[in-house]
């Protein structure tokens, strides 16, 4: 049979597969595994499954992603989000919205500590949303903002997804981390600003707070050194040429620990919970990788991504139009899969088809993750939603879509700045190597 | 309480040793990591090979997790055909799903086995402190193994569930069929 035939007949059986309760990591390595079998033999075809899993999961590079998820569990655990709320508080508070201003703040500091879209609006939903509803803040409104700052947690480096990102692409983390700069201030402009119109209209929806003197600002700032070392340490570290990826990671980790038992928190019972959080979140993203790089094999002795870059290269399609496209359907898989899957169910068809047209892998990375998130909050599903549903019961989700419209609107015009301009993602990264 | 019962008590508390063991493991690793750094910066000393292990703790620890979530199902599913069936459309579909993972990691732990067989035989080594990887991947394919089973527990849940609810759905149907024929 044709290769290609069988590459597409493979993509669809995929899906079925998927449509049917097989989990993705699953689905992707059987696909793998018949579709290479069927091309190849079935000899090798089952080999592959050993030594992609073996190679998955001994590669030192994607074992910072447990570090990192451990980090993040135990930070949460030593209450450092709430530091953080209160610090972006502290300076933001007395303005119109001024914890909704601080919800995205704190989503994006907190997003430096815990590397997760899901767990950062888990956090601040917890956090941040029973000061905001006590302050009398509109509850859509409220929840609009929890969800869509969440998204900042998988942009502001030091990323999960984009981690999973550079060692698929083959890329250097820290030159996406490096990458992810700009573009994650730009996300949290674009939310402010989305936050100072929506007030201008309905200015009811999230009142000013009092204003901190600076001597206060000052001892808030002091009370939460812990949080502001670990991103000294972490962030710094990295950006600083200090510590590896790996090193950063485990300082990161061992610092949250120490916090949580230097601060009493850290009983035994939330010491398991931590350490179950972390397990659970890196089987599911490890199970959704190996399956990944099975398929990928499949896919690549297919030459379907050739054959795909050639069509669409003799098609005399508009660069931009593909690009559209390409957007639509991640908006689309990001409403309906988890970040890691949508990313990871069509690299291998998708990024040759985005080197061919003369962009980078790195700028891609970046644009990529954007627009997977924004689906985390885009309808039917936006896991972002459900997630905080599932902390705040009281909340319909309808509720809570309606307060993401105005973040919604914000996304699309980063997302279109950022497609726009190559430039603001590859700057950082050119000059600082 | 029946012995199935029982085996899925054991079971969820196995899973969640193993998983607790690797995470302590990944917490000793950070640890040792820390101290690797502050050696080097103070003493300019590291600890010789650390980096070498790296790839043997790694295997090990994801590997410890992996039987944990699938009991748990903690991986990514979408539930969107079963949600639109109903209740027992999902169990069926879950138990579908879990036999097709248990092929899966039924050829796994054959494979990594036979892999570390080849790599005992090879008598495989680490670059820099000379450690045998193969008792490592000796482990490693062991929690595999362990993956089987475990999965197989998931899917007589699943085939139980759906075997309940078509019992529970049948007297529902057969309790709401009595008033009528009393009424004629």
């Amino acid at each position: 049979m044709d290769p290609i035939i069988v590459a597409v007949l493979g993509v669809l059986f995929m899906f079925l597969l998927i449509l049917l309760q097989v989990p993705i990591g699953i689905a992707m390595a059987v696909t793998g595994v018949v579709g290479y079998g069927l091309l190849s033999g079935f000899g090798p075809a089952i080999t592959i499954i050993a030594t992609e899993t073996s190679s998955t999961i001994s590669n030192p590079d994607l074992a910072v992603i447990p570090l990192f998820l451990l980090m993040g569990n135990f930070a949460s655990v030593a209450g450092l989000s709430g530091d953080i709320y209160k610090l972006a508080y502290a300076f933001l508070g007395h303005r119109r919205g001024g914890l909704a201003l601080s919800t995205v703040a704190g989503c994006g500091l907190f997003g430096a500590v815990c590397g997760s879209s899901t767990a950062t609006a888990a956090t601040f939903g917890k956090v941040a949303l029973p000061e905001m509803l006590d302050r009398k803040y509109a509850p859509h409104f409220a929840a609009g903002c929890i969800a869509a700052g969440g998204t900042l947690g998988s942009l502001i480096p030091p990323s999960v997804i984009l981690i999973v990102y550079a060692v698929i692409a083959e890329e250097f983390i820290v030159t996406l981390f490096i990458a992810a700069i700009i573009p994650g201030l730009i996300s949290i402009g674009a939310y402010f600003i989305a936050i100072m119109i929506y007030l201008r209209i309905n200015p009811k929806a999230g009142p000013a707070g009092p204003r901190m003197s600076w001597r206060n600002r000052f001892k808030t700032t002091l009370r939460c050194w812990g949080v502001i070392l670990i991103l000294l340490v972490v962030v710094g570290g990295i950006y600083g040429g200090v510590f590896t990826v790996t090193e950063a990671a485990a300082f990161g980790a061992v610092l949250a620990f120490l916090f949580a038992v230097g601060r009493r928190k850290m009983t035994r019972r939330m010491f398991w919970d931590a350490l179950e959080g972390t397990a659970m979140t890196t089987a599911m993203i490890y199970g959704i990788i190996i399956g990944a790089n099975i398929m990928t094999y499949f896919v690549t002795v297919s030459r379907m991504p050739d054959e795909l870059v050639g069509l669409i290269s003799g098609s005399q399609m508009p660069t931009f139009l593909v690009l559209t496209l390409l957007l639509f359907v991640y908006l689309l898989l990001g409403s309906i899969f988890d970040t890691v899957a949508a990313m990871l169910i069509t690299l291998p068809f998708v990024l040759p088809l985005i080197i061919d047209m003369g962009y980078s892998p790195i700028w891609w990375g970046i644009v990529n993750v954007v627009v997977i998130e924004i689906g985390m909050i885009t309808p039917p599903i936006g896991l972002n939603v459900f997630v905080l549903h599932g902390v705040a019961q009281d909340l319909s989700l309808t509720t809570i879509f309606r307060g993401i419209v105005p973040f919604l609107l914000a996304d699309i015009g980063r997302l279109i700045i950022l497609v726009v301009f190559p430039i603001l993602i590859m700057w950082l990264p050119g000059i600082l190597g | 309480m029946s012995s199935f019962e029982q085996i899925d008590r054991a079971v969820k508390r196995f899973t969640r040793m193993i998983a607790l063991i690797g995470l302590v493991g990944l917490l000793t690793l950070a640890l040792a990591t820390v101290l690797d750094v502050m050696l080097r910066w103070i003493f300019n000393s590291p600890i010789v090979g650390l980096n070498d292990t790296y790839s043997l703790f790694a295997a090990l620890i994801i590997a410890s997790c992996l039987p944990l979530c699938i009991y748990r199902r903690g991986n990514i599913t979408i539930r969107f055909v079963g949600n639109i069936f109903g209740e027992r459309a999902t169990n069926v579909l879950d138990a579908f799903g879990g036999l097709v993972s248990l092929i899966i990691f039924s050829v796994m732990a054959w494979q990594l086995w036979r892999y570390t067989d080849q790599l005992a035989r090879d008598g495989e080594t680490t670059w820099v402190l000379n450690w045998p990887v193969s008792p490592w991947w000796r482990l490693v394919s062991i929690l595999i193994i362990i993956c089987v089973p475990v999965t197989l527990i998931t899917v007589i849940q699943s085939a139980k569930s759906a075997i309940r609810e078509k019992d529970a759905s049948g007297r529902v149907e057969s309790s709401s069929a009595q008033p009528r024929e009393g009424n004629n």
